[in-house]
């Protein structure tokens, strides 16, 4: 009794000693990715500096010395490298403004990555990079999820039955369209089903946005309905190439556990069928999902740039862009860290999953 | 699984350095110069000369035509009606809705009886980052302004001249700056009670002594009239008898340099204080307060000494020397509420209490500082929620769109608008606004390319159903400037040559669809000082091919190229990603320079390179735009102080020469707009000449419209439309026929 304690414990003890190193492993990873993206920004040509307090893109003058001066000195675009990165970090405030200890007046002491703040944006300088972030979130978790969802729903019963009747007419019909859907880019696609759907069309979908022009008089279900009916043609657009993709995976993996032993035994031993496809074969063909699942979250935090800018939704793809073009650092390092963030949960989440079906690694 | 971890964390900082790579334009790289310590700190007038816009977007060109005669638009006058702006565009009321077009009779139907009510939505392709015009000077900030806020006085959009808005009135005096020798009141010979003020110690004129009024000269005395400011309108010799000076005794005579505004006496803010001269005063003072973020506005102001509130209803700008944009900077002056944005306002702890509050309960004596007046400006809330004076007050903003409801309290409530609702929608992307107004999302979308006005687009029946199509012309205009420390451009012959290499009548007729201006200065074609007389350059290879030549550039080792001290004739052309008129302008110009033994390379650097390469001077040749106020001070662009790359500035060409600056000096002093506009003429000429720009085009803004909505009409001056006047006509459902709702 005591020697079997002794073994859970020490079980137990090995265990939060691999998730310490787990978590401080991919403390360190995030960190690098930070350094890195900082570098690479900062490289990157295009003095952000110019276009201060003017039009930008393609309708800008170029800012005042005063106006570019005073910029520089506030986000410290003068100063080393190396205090740059730090000040991005935090704790402390080494901007004109920061800590007394560094020099600054002390009106904010505190700042940086470590106290969550990913400072502001550098065209709206009272606009906070989290705030924003957290409202562009907020249209492009909820369409993305829908997607990936809709995406695993549909693909895994087709590539399921494609497996199944491998070589009939249903599966070499439903591959072609799923070549198909994989093959054509979203942007074209995009622009198809507006021209279908839209005014010049059928007239049967808006095009624009997540809400009508008139959505504030809407009552409850009007404006969910609303909703659904602007979400309905990105949500296709965002769907198509996931569900395609997945669905040929599922094939592929289903195809591979269908031919094996371990199904053949089963057949042999008489089970039904459907529990030999779905108990036997599918619970195989499954890791490879569970590997693209936490791929995939990234991209429910990521955004998509082409269909967020067709449809006019104000999503984090869009804001990473405009951060990228306007050289708004805050912006980029946020957008970056939350997707290098994600694809760390994203490793995370598929090795739980993987845990979580597979005894093997479980007990391993 | 750390391992897998760390290979997983690698590639997905793969595909974000990836990512980044691939924003980075391709072309040469450009050196990360920061700005050299110490440089010098002179405001650039950059934001106040002219705003720059890349060329607007377009159709492709088609195949060239060899036809190199004049490209004067069909309205332009003949010469010798030199100067006199022809009508570019149609003013008349619904001058393009279908329903308002000339019958069998050559006449025009009457127009539809206004109603009151109703929503426009019009698009906008950029949200400004605050409507604090002080702060953000884009030009979307100014655009949606027009409608929301109100300035002291404004230009008539008809004539640009200044017309009385929030102001009354106002004077405009002089200052006579006597010798030292003249003690006090000597020069108050006749006795008559003249205002004498002393400038202080550190003014232009050190510790002269002053007299204000209006001056004439007889040749041997100086004539003064003060006025009082205190009586608006009573004319320039308010003052009983002058006062008359010796020629002699004056140190220096300062035209138009104490310009006093006597205010409307009627005029509420939006949430129904009172606008008063305080508000004026501090909305003037916060140009000087380093803390605010108004960098890119100082230099408008820089020039005005002093601002003084003389009565509730009266304000006094003192400059210390004439300046030409004076008069016109403070009448445009952004006004904000003092009782919400001065924290020395007695009225502020009314509106901002919890502000107060915090500050008294750290310190029980607190008195505001300047730094904390700063940011008080900067991060005021009401930047985004302004309180204007204007006839649309902003009840919502949210990442979709800005709206505006019609205010009861304007202060001219008959041309407070007919709508009730104003919004600006956001639509970045050009097809998504066509989709957009199609499907009657938007009513009003300014951007139609060439392609889309003439093409299937404005001709489907979506389109001839819902809206209908016009243009104006605005002030924008491309060209291209060439970098004239690089060796080929600085001979003024090559770039005389290069101007000639540009077919400027094949790209007009084919791209432009004949609707573009090809402009020959800095000047806004709009404007009186635009030179209407001077001859555009037009497409003439034989010519550019004598002055290369004459230039030393011919082909001499059989290449093809022209080549001259052994390098051949090469050069790159930098213009802005996205845009589609210089991608397509400077292809056809490419081609012309092949043929004539140049070999031109494009690169398309995205917005924030290409401003750097221009700043930084790194280019040979920049295809990009202006977008002029409507009159533009050309220091910045053409002055020899601007012209090294460490001191920024706009004249990215490097150009520098003797006469120009004289003349650009001599402009800026000059008040009297006729004399000024001839030096400003006399200057354009002597930079077309110079070629230190190939000037393009200034192309038709094409717009769709909802044709539902009337009283559309394109007005000659910046905004070139406005809002307030659009109306739907009677009967139209959820309108009505009185103002009040």
């Amino acid at each position: 009794m005591q020697g079997s304690s002794q073994r859970a414990f020490g079980v137990a003890g090995g265990g939060a000693r691999a998730l310490a190193r787990s978590v401080l492993t991919r403390i360190g990873v995030f960190f690098g990715v930070s350094l890195l993206v900082f570098c690479v920004m900062h490289a990157a040509p295009g003095d952000p500096s110019l276009s201060v307090g003017v039009d930008i893109g393609d309708v800008g003058s170029v800012a005042s010395d005063g106006a570019r001066a005073r910029f520089r000195a506030e986000h410290l675009l003068d100063a080393s490298l190396v205090r740059q990165y730090l000040h991005y970090l935090g704790p402390f405030d080494l901007s004109p403004r920061g800590h007394a200890w560094f020099g600054g007046t002390d009106d904010h002491r505190w700042g940086g990555l470590l106290c969550f703040d990913f400072g502001h944006e550098f065209r709206r300088p009272t606009v906070s990079v989290s705030s924003e972030l957290a409202r562009r979130l907020a249209v492009t978790v909820p369409l993305t999820a829908i997607a990936i969802l809709l995406a695993y729903a549909l693909a895994v019963p087709l590539g399921v039955a494609c497996a199944r009747r491998r070589g009939s007419a249903f599966d070499r019909g439903t591959s072609t369209l799923l070549l198909a859907c994989f093959s054509v880019p979203a942007y074209w696609a995009a622009l198809l089903l507006m021209l279908v759907f839209g005014a010049r069309g059928l007239d049967w979908l808006p095009m624009l946005g997540l809400h009508d022009k008139d959505a504030a008089e809407f009552g409850a279900i009007a404006s969910t309905l609303d909703l659904a009916r602007h979400a309905l043609l990105p949500v296709v657009v965002m769907t198509y190439g996931a569900l395609a993709y997945i669905a040929r995976q599922t094939r592929a993996a289903m195809i591979e556990a269908l031919e094996s032993d371990y199904v053949r035994a089963a057949r042999a031993r008489g089970l039904p069928e459907a529990r030999v496809v779905w108990r036997h074969a599918f619970s195989n063909a499954l890791f490879p999902l569970l590997t693209l699942a936490g791929s995939l979250l990234p991209a429910l935090v990521g955004g998509s740039v082409l269909v967020e800018s067709i449809f006019e939704l104000p999503g984090v793809g869009r804001y990473a862009y405009e951060g990228f073009l306007q050289r708004d650092y805050n912006v980029v390092m946020a957008t970056t860290l939350v997707s290098a963030m994600m694809t760390l949960a994203g490793v995370a989440l598929s090795d739980a999953l993987y845990a979580w079906f597979d005894p093997r690694v479980r007990r391993a | 699984m750390s391992i897998r971890t760390l290979a997983l964390g690698a590639a997905a900082l793969a595909v974000v350095v990836g990512g980044l790579l691939l924003i980075v334009p391709r072309g040469p790289a450009s050196p990360q110069t920061p700005i050299a310590p110490g440089a010098p700190g002179a405001p650039v007038t950059a934001a106040s000369a002219s705003t720059a816009t890349s060329l607007a977007p377009g159709a492709r060109v088609s195949p060239p035509t060899q036809a190199p005669t004049s490209t004067r638009p069909p309205e332009r006058p003949a010469e010798g009606v030199a100067s006199q702006a022809p009508e570019l565009v149609p003013t008349d009321i619904d001058f393009f809705h279908p329903a308002h077009q000339p019958g069998p009779d050559g006449k025009r139907p009457a127009l539809p009886t206004p109603a009151y009510g109703g929503r426009v939505i019009v698009r906008t392709d950029l949200m400004p980052p605050s409507l604090n015009y002080a702060l953000d000077g884009a030009a979307v900030t100014r655009r949606i302004l027009y409608e929301v806020h109100e300035t002291l006085a404004v230009a008539d959009f008809a004539t640009g001249e200044l017309a009385p808005d929030l102001a009354a009135s106002w004077d405009v005096e002089d200052s006579l700056f006597l010798k030292r020798t003249v003690s006090p009141g000597a020069a108050d010979e006749t006795g008559a009670a003249g205002e004498t003020r002393a400038a202080d110690q550190t003014g232009a004129a050190g510790a002269l002594e002053r007299l204000v009024g209006v001056v004439t000269c007889d040749g041997e005395h100086y004539e003064l009239r003060a006025r009082d400011p205190h009586a608006p309108g009573a004319g320039a010799n308010a003052t009983a008898t002058p006062i008359r000076v010796p020629v002699a005794d004056v140190q220096s005579l300062e035209r138009g340099t104490v310009i006093t505004f006597h205010l409307r006496r009627d005029v509420h803010w939006q949430d129904g204080e009172p606008f008063d001269a305080s508000d004026v005063a501090f909305s003037f003072s916060i140009y000087s307060n380093p803390r605010v973020r108004c960098d890119n506005k100082r230099s408008n102001y820089d020039k005005v000494r002093s601002c003084e509130v003389l009565d509730p209803y009266t304000v006094r700008f003192t400059l210390d020397q004439a300046q030409f944009k004076a008069l016109g900077n403070l009448a445009d002056l952004f006004l904000l509420p003092a009782h919400r944005y001065d924290l020395s306002d007695p009225d502020h702890a009314r509106f901002d209490p919890e502000y107060v509050a915090s500050k008294r309960a750290a310190n029980p004596s607190w008195t505001p500082t300047a730094d904390e007046q700063g940011d008080y400006v900067n991060e005021h809330p009401n930047n985004r929620t302004p309180i204007g004076l204007g006839p649309y007050r902003v009840t919502q903003w949210n990442k979709d769109f800005l709206e505006a409801e019609r205010w009861d309290g304007y202060f001219a409530p008959e041309q407070g608008g007919w709508f009730d609702t104003i919004r600006w929608r956001l639509i970045e992307n050009d097809n998504t606004a066509n989709e957009a107004l199609l499907a009657g999302e938007i009513d009003f979308n300014e951007r139609l390319r060439a392609d889309e006005y003439f093409g299937e687009f404005t001709q489907s029946k979506a389109f001839t159903d819902r809206c209908y199509k016009g243009y104006l012309y605005a002030d924008a205009y491309g060209f291209v400037a060439w970098n004239l420390a690089r060796k080929p451009f600085a001979d003024v012959r090559v770039r005389q040559a290069l101007g000639r290499l540009f077919d400027y009548q094949g790209v007009r007729t084919n791209y432009y669809r004949d609707q573009a201006i090809q402009v020959t200065g800095v000047q806004p074609v709009s404007s009186p000082a635009y030179d209407w007389s001077l001859e555009p350059l037009t497409f003439d290879p034989q010519r550019a091919d004598e002055l290369l030549t004459e230039a030393g550039w011919y082909d001499r080792d059989g290449d093809g190229l022209r080549d001259k001290d052994g390098e051949a004739f090469e050069f790159e052309i930098t213009i802005n990603t996205g845009s589609k008129t210089s991608e397509v302008l400077m292809a056809r110009f490419q081609e012309e320079l092949a043929k004539q033994g140049i070999r031109a390379h494009i690169t398309a650097n995205e917005w924030s390179l290409f401003q750097e390469r221009c700043v930084r001077r790194d280019f040979d040749a920049a295809a990009r735009g202006w977008v002029p106020p409507p009159e533009v001070d050309p220091d910045s662009l053409f002055h020899s102080r601007w012209a090294k790359p460490e001191v920024g500035g706009s004249n990215f060409c490097g150009f520098a020469d003797p006469e120009v600056d004289r003349l650009i000096e001599a402009g800026q002093r000059e008040i009297d707009d006729a004399e000024r506009y001839a030096i400003w003429r006399e200057l354009g000429r002597r930079i077309y000449a110079a070629q230190p720009y190939v000037f393009l085009f200034n192309p038709a803004r094409k717009f769709g419209l909802n044709k539902s909505i009337r009283g559309f009409q394109a007005l000659r001056f910046d905004p070139n439309y406005q809002l307030r006047r659009w109306y739907f006509p009677a009967g139209t459902p959820g309108t009505r026929a009185t103002r009040a709702r």
